[in-house]
């Protein structure tokens, strides 16, 4: 019984320091990388002993990359694995997005699937790879008591459209270290914003009114 | 197609491999960058989701009330009074700006009363957009909730900016009861509130705001039984009825002879003056 109070107690703990969760997952993944052993899936041969050969077509669902970011409305802390295609040109990442009450008003979950295309590469002494601009489009998905699919009440259907799935257009750079690390910051514009600066009114509304910036970090394995 | 896409990006990835100035463009990259990051943060905002409820103006409709009430008591003299209304903004900022300056050229109106629909999904930054619009006016001003605003977490949103759903106030003699009727987007409309609050008031004249039509079943909005008790309540206590949600202009008059109006969306130019004088009401349209 006393054990069962303590669990209580720590998890009441734990529940008011949530904020300061997400800055520990950040650090906490920044600095795993730095101690994390390489397993090379797609060279065949052994390079040290630790390595494993592995047969890269047996583990074709391991991720290619984890990622964190912030905002971009996907959250406040944002964390997703993902996978590249035709050489790293194309890229896919599903994430989870979490805004916590005291900065959203309430609490916010979020479901993603980022898109993005890098059609530009720089490449510099095989340290830094930048790519200047990238390509992207997110779908998001937040479902909730007030969020729908289709309303559920006498309302007919289709008499609005989906709250609870958005479109957003990304753009942004993107530098890559080592192969591995990878900083990028984005601008983000959602699609029910888009349609109010390009369709509605654009005379009034200004584009920094319409666009929202996003950071984050990805880990390439 | 595979290789297609391959080989055109590739005659677009550059790889820069003299020693002679990679080293400073390493730099170079390395020390703008956090300026980038700075710009950028600048200039644009970090929205984390469109679904957050976390205004940062809060009961906006009390402390226009008490404006309004302070007016009052600068016009005591005086017993007429003209209120604007508007309705169905939306997106149409440009159009509101035009009204609002029309409004603010008058110089003989009290205050504006926006009869809802002030957003298009409910969303934290729309009522952000029509908010910054609507504070231009010169005159306090009261919003009403209407349908659309009542999407995702625009209920939240609305109490936490504006106040409550259903609320009143009176100026010069005359109530004003602002009634929330959303019934699809909403609760089920509180008739016995807007009964007990039209019953209970001390003043001679009641002039009742809300965004849909009630009079009739609205699309089927309404019941039988729900259209007949709303139109029981104005005949029986109210002198008018204002609503929105239409978009286009348009009379009515029930049965008991209460005056029913509609006023059209704001991005179409339409407008409305309510004037009170002699202990009538006159409507003028724009």
């Amino acid at each position: 019984m006393n054990l069962l109070l303590r669990g209580f107690k720590l998890l009441n703990n734990l529940k008011k320091n949530i904020k300061y969760l997400n800055i520990v997952i950040i650090i906490f993944i920044c600095v795993s990388v730095s101690y994390a052993d390489e397993i090379d899936l797609k060279n065949k041969n052994m390079t040290t002993n630790n390595t494993v050969k592995l047969n890269e077509s047996n583990y074709w669902y391991l991720p290619d990359l984890v990622m964190v970011q912030t905002a971009g409305y996907l959250g406040y802390i944002v964390g997703g694995f993902g996978y590249t295609f035709f050489n790293e040109k194309l890229e896919t990442i599903a994430c989870y997005g979490y805004v916590p009450k005291n900065i959203g008003g309430k609490r916010i979950h979020t479901f993603a699937f980022k898109n993005s295309f890098y059609p530009f590469k720089f490449n510099l002494q095989k340290i830094v790879d930048i790519f200047p601009l990238y390509f992207g489009i997110t779908a998001l998905f937040s479902l909730d008591k007030e969020t729908y699919w289709t309303i559920s009440t006498d309302c007919p259907d289709y008499y609005y459209p989906p709250t609870g799935a958005h479109l957003a257009l990304n753009v942004g750079t993107q530098l890559v270290f080592k192969k591995n690390h990878a900083f990028f910051i984005e601008l983000s514009m959602l699609d029910t914003y888009a349609k109010a600066y390009f369709w509605d009114d654009h005379k009034h509304l200004e584009f920094n009114e319409c666009v929202t910036l996003a950071m984050g970090y990805k880990m390439f394995f | 197609m595979k290789k297609f896409i391959i080989q055109k990006c590739n005659k677009w990835h550059i790889h820069i491999n003299s020693k002679k100035n990679s080293k400073s463009k390493l730099i170079c990259v390395l020390f703008l960058l956090p300026l980038v990051f700075a710009f950028t943060g600048c200039y644009f905002d970090m929205e984390y989701s469109p679904y957050m409820v976390k205004p940062d103006k809060k009961n906006l409709n009390a402390k226009n009330i008490a404006k309004i009430k302070k007016i009052e008591e600068i016009r005591s003299a005086k017993d007429s009074f003209k209120i604007g209304l508007i309705s169905d903004t939306h997106h149409y900022f440009s159009e509101t700006e035009d009204v609002i300056s029309k409004f603010n050229k008058r110089q003989d109106l009290d205050f504006v009363v926006v009869i809802g629909d002030i957003t298009n999904q409910g969303l934290l930054k729309e009522y952000e957009w029509t908010y910054d619009v609507l504070n231009e006016l010169k005159v306090p001003f009261v919003v009403v909730i209407g349908n659309h605003d009542c999407l995702n977490y625009g209920i939240e949103i609305y109490k936490e900016m504006f106040g409550k759903l259903n609320f009143t106030f009176s100026f010069k003699g005359v109530e004003f009861i602002c009634f929330e009727n959303n019934s699809w987007e909403s609760e089920a409309p509180d008739y016995k509130w807007l009964e007990k609050t039209a019953a209970k008031s001390k003043y001679r004249h009641l002039v009742h705001f809300s965004h849909i039509p009630n009079h009739n079943k609205a699309a089927g909005r309404f019941s039988t039984a729900e259209v007949n008790l709303f139109n029981n309540i104005m005949g029986n206590y109210f002198d008018i009825a204002i609503h929105g949600h239409g978009h286009f202009d348009s009379d009515y008059k029930l049965v008991t002879g209460v005056p029913r109006h509609t006023i059209g969306s704001v991005g179409y130019d339409h407008y409305m003056i309510l004037k009170f004088e002699n202990n009538e009401f006159v409507v003028e349209r724009f």
